[in-house]
């Protein structure tokens, strides 16, 4: 079932889950957003994976409103690794 | 594309790291953790029995993406790699190509000067640009990193320059001679390690990485490497003629950036 | 695909541009969206159909006030690629043509037709360094012939001005062949011209394409690699380059100079352990011992034949700049300072003409006997290129290029 994209985004929070990105990229195809742009945590300093946990990206739609956040993590058990492969389809910003 | 004949370009690349190591004392390798630069690790394990003889260097700017990080990691360990880390600010008042055109070279003239490094491999190939074509397998740079095109030394018959300025280093390209297509074709030959973020998702894929801030996403439904291939076998010009020209220029300018030309 | 490359000389004008994007349409290496670009650029400038633009187009723009050099142009043909270094005329620095040229596999050069765009001096001097950096096979395109009527008779008084030239300065005659072209129209480059049925000869693709597979390089013969020095910290093992012959375990082995013998216990390339290597593969070497002197430089042969290191050597030399007392050629890596030079003979590099009376000038040759500071394992350049060439530095900058001639 393909909901609304902030719902989806409301799971990835909880469960960051691969089954959970998966359903988000299908889903992201069709929905308005368009861009997205990371935020960092620790003023960008990413010392280990886990600090990953902490950042964020936000999504925008094309006239650069902002549609939700999302995690930029995913976890594989206990080991926290990258997830931004899934916003590939989405355009990187640093529009401010 | 034209594909090369991959023992040919391997060769020749082996023989400009060997010598590169022969003429310098302290050899540094940039290493972005793209396919170019992981490729020309690969060469380097192949030239130097199996270990990667100087340190890498990330001019880090805290903005890569998790996965580019994680490959860091993963194959930093891997390898056995020497990694030098170096930290490059970015500053809130620059965007876009000023953000990385001016914050990397700087970082990058602390570490070289810190470490003393006189010569620096950058993996960069002939068919990125077109000002490549001026380039050689070693080129001086001032101390100012600046490079003089119009008077570069000669370079035939396998001598190349070793001239140091004072504070000064050679830039040594050992892949200067692929092109694109043979990265990839070496990558799958070799089974290299890649960034996952070079394969397609919803229809996008990165062809060359930077940060999270100035990356451009081309269309593409390539998943694999074999499928990339194909792709650049069949899109040939019509690839660049597809983007517009903001994007294009903003390509350009990218690719620029990243090797240190701006 | 194998990429052969080619140094394209001629001056400019005489149609090098248009040569390159009328071949890169009549083979197909460009696509339809390229040469519907260049049709629509032509009739914005209401000109007929403009077979350069098809290249320009690839031309980047100034960006940070540089001027790009037009992207390498690729022209694919049968089971080849063809790759044009353009070596300009008059512009570029001589040590910047020098260093494309170097590149080079085959040359074609090409000439304009027209009465008043013969072939200059200049032209003649590249067609002597190329000759001199071991192009062995020759194309020579004689251009515009559109504009002469298709007249044999141009073409023939070309030919015949050029011929005496291009053997005096070493071509041999079988590697040498002539072909009327026109760039613009596209006589003659990939299909055969109705205007030209005087001429029997093959098109100019198929001249590039079977010089390409007469230039050879080294012929095969005794092994010699040459080494470009040690594994760090390891002086019992070497790495370098076999530029000609076959390298196998089997036997004993000598290094020159010195005529050191030494046994060699293992061969890896690429990383693998392997029985032999071949001609232009890079290897590593373990010997039995480490090894006491620097080896950068040195030759390893098969024992008993091991070139003969020498102080003194007769050379062809191209001079680019004022030779003094600081001079040095740098050979395989090593710098070597040149002790005495005496002149044999001077060389007009754009007639070809020796003497032996004359004046060292630049941009001119010389035939002369070197004596060096140090012996090096030496051989003719027509026997083993790599053994046989060195860069000339006078005051530290490049000075020129020298080929063993004799001893």
């Amino acid at each position: 079932m393909v909901g609304k994209i902030s719902d989806i985004a409301d799971a990835l929070w909880k469960e960051p889950s691969e089954k959970n990105w998966k359903s988000f990229a299908a889903t992201l195809g069709k929905s308005s957003v368009r861009y997205y742009k990371v935020i960092f945590a620790n003023e960008g300093k990413l010392n280990k994976m886990q600090d990953l946990t902490k950042s964020f990206a936000e999504l925008y739609d094309s006239k650069y409103k902002l549609v939700t956040k999302v995690p930029i993590f995913k976890k594989e058990g206990k080991k926290v690794r990258g997830s931004t492969i899934y916003l590939t389809g989405l355009q990187v910003s640093n529009k401010d | 594309m034209i594909k090369q004949d991959l023992t040919v370009l391997e060769e020749r690349s082996i023989f400009v790291l060997r010598e590169a190591k022969q003429k310098f004392g302290k050899v540094a390798a940039l290493w972005s953790m793209g396919k170019d630069s992981t490729t020309m690790l690969a060469l380097a394990r192949k030239a130097f029995l199996g270990k990667v003889p100087f340190p890498v260097i990330h001019i880090d700017n805290s903005i890569d993406f998790p996965e580019t990080y994680e490959f860091r990691q993963d194959l930093a360990k891997k390898w056995n790699l020497d990694l030098i880390v170096a930290p490059s600010e970015i500053k809130p008042d620059l965007v876009g190509s000023a953000c990385c055109g001016k914050n990397k070279p700087e970082t990058l003239k602390k570490v070289m000067d810190e470490y003393g490094f006189d010569a620096l491999i950058v993996s960069i190939r002939r068919d990125e640009h077109g000002i490549r074509a001026k380039e050689r397998y070693m080129s001086p740079r001032d101390k100012k990193f600046r490079w003089n095109y119009k008077d570069q030394p000669a370079e035939l018959w396998d001598d190349y320059s070793s001239k140091l300025d004072v504070g000064g280093h050679v830039r040594v390209h050992p892949l200067l001679d692929w092109n694109e297509i043979d990265i990839w074709n070496y990558v799958k030959r070799e089974r290299i390690p890649v960034n996952p973020l070079y394969f397609s998702r919803n229809g996008y894929r990165y062809r060359s990485l930077g940060c999270t801030h100035c990356t451009i996403h081309i269309k593409s439904n390539a998943r694999t490497v074999e499928n990339i291939i194909s792709e650049l076998e069949t899109t040939k010009i019509e690839e660049r003629s597809g983007r517009s020209m903001d994007k294009e220029r903003e390509y350009v300018m990218q690719r620029l950036r990243s090797l240190g030309y701006m | 695909m194998i990429v052969k490359t080619i140094s394209l000389l001629g001056h400019k004008d005489h149609g090098k541009s248009t040569l390159i994007g009328s071949l890169l349409m009549h083979t197909g290496s460009a696509t339809q969206v390229r040469i519907k670009e260049a049709e629509a650029y032509s009739k914005k400038l209401h000109k007929d159909f403009e077979p350069a633009f098809i290249l320009d187009s690839f031309a980047e723009e100034r960006e940070q006030e540089m001027t790009y050099d037009t992207t390498r142009a690729e022209i694919k043909y049968k089971d080849l690629a063809f790759a044009f270094i353009d070596v300009p005329g008059h512009e570029e620095l001589i040590k910047n043509m020098i260093s494309g040229a170097s590149y080079g596999e085959i040359a074609v050069l090409l000439v304009s037709a027209k009465a008043d765009e013969g072939i200059r001096d200049q032209t003649k001097r590249h067609l002597f360094i190329a000759r001199m950096l071991g192009i062995e096979s020759l194309v020579v395109a004689v251009n515009k012939m559109d504009l002469v009527g298709y007249d044999k008779k141009r073409f023939d008084m070309i030919k015949d001005g050029l011929s005496g030239f291009i053997e005096k300065i070493g071509f041999e005659k079988t590697m040498v062949s002539f072909v009327p072209v026109s760039a613009y129209k596209g006589e003659n480059l990939v299909k055969r011209s109705r205007f030209m049925n005087w001429y029997k000869g093959k098109t100019l693709i198929d001249l590039i394409y079977s010089g390409t597979k007469k230039q050879s390089g080294n012929k095969t013969g005794a092994l010699r690699i040459i080494v470009q020095g040690f594994l760090e910290g390891q002086r019992d093992f070497a790495v370098g380059r076999v530029v000609k012959g076959n390298l196998s375990l089997t036997g004993g082995f000598c290094i020159s100079p010195g005529n050191l013998p030494v046994k060699i216990k293992s061969i890896i390339v690429k990383g693998k352990k392997v029985k032999k290597a071949i001609i232009g593969e890079n290897v590593a070497l373990q010997f039995d011992k480490k090894m006491g002197s620097d080896l950068r430089g040195s030759v390893i042969s098969n024992k008993g034949d091991c070139p003969e290191a020498r102080a003194k050597v007769r050379a062809t030399i191209f001079i680019t700049k004022k030779l003094d007392k600081n001079s040095s050629i740098r050979f395989n890596g090593s710098d070597i300072q040149i002790k005495k030079m005496s002149v044999a003979e001077y060389i007009d590099p754009t007639t070809g003409t020796r003497s032996t009376n004359g004046k060292m000038e630049l941009l001119s040759a010389i035939s002369a006997d070197l004596i060096l500071s140090k012996q090096i394992p030496a051989e003719k350049f027509d026997e083993t290129r790599e053994l046989g060439r060195f860069v000339l530095y006078s005051d530290g900058a490049f000075a020129g290029i020298g080929t063993i001639t004799g001893y």
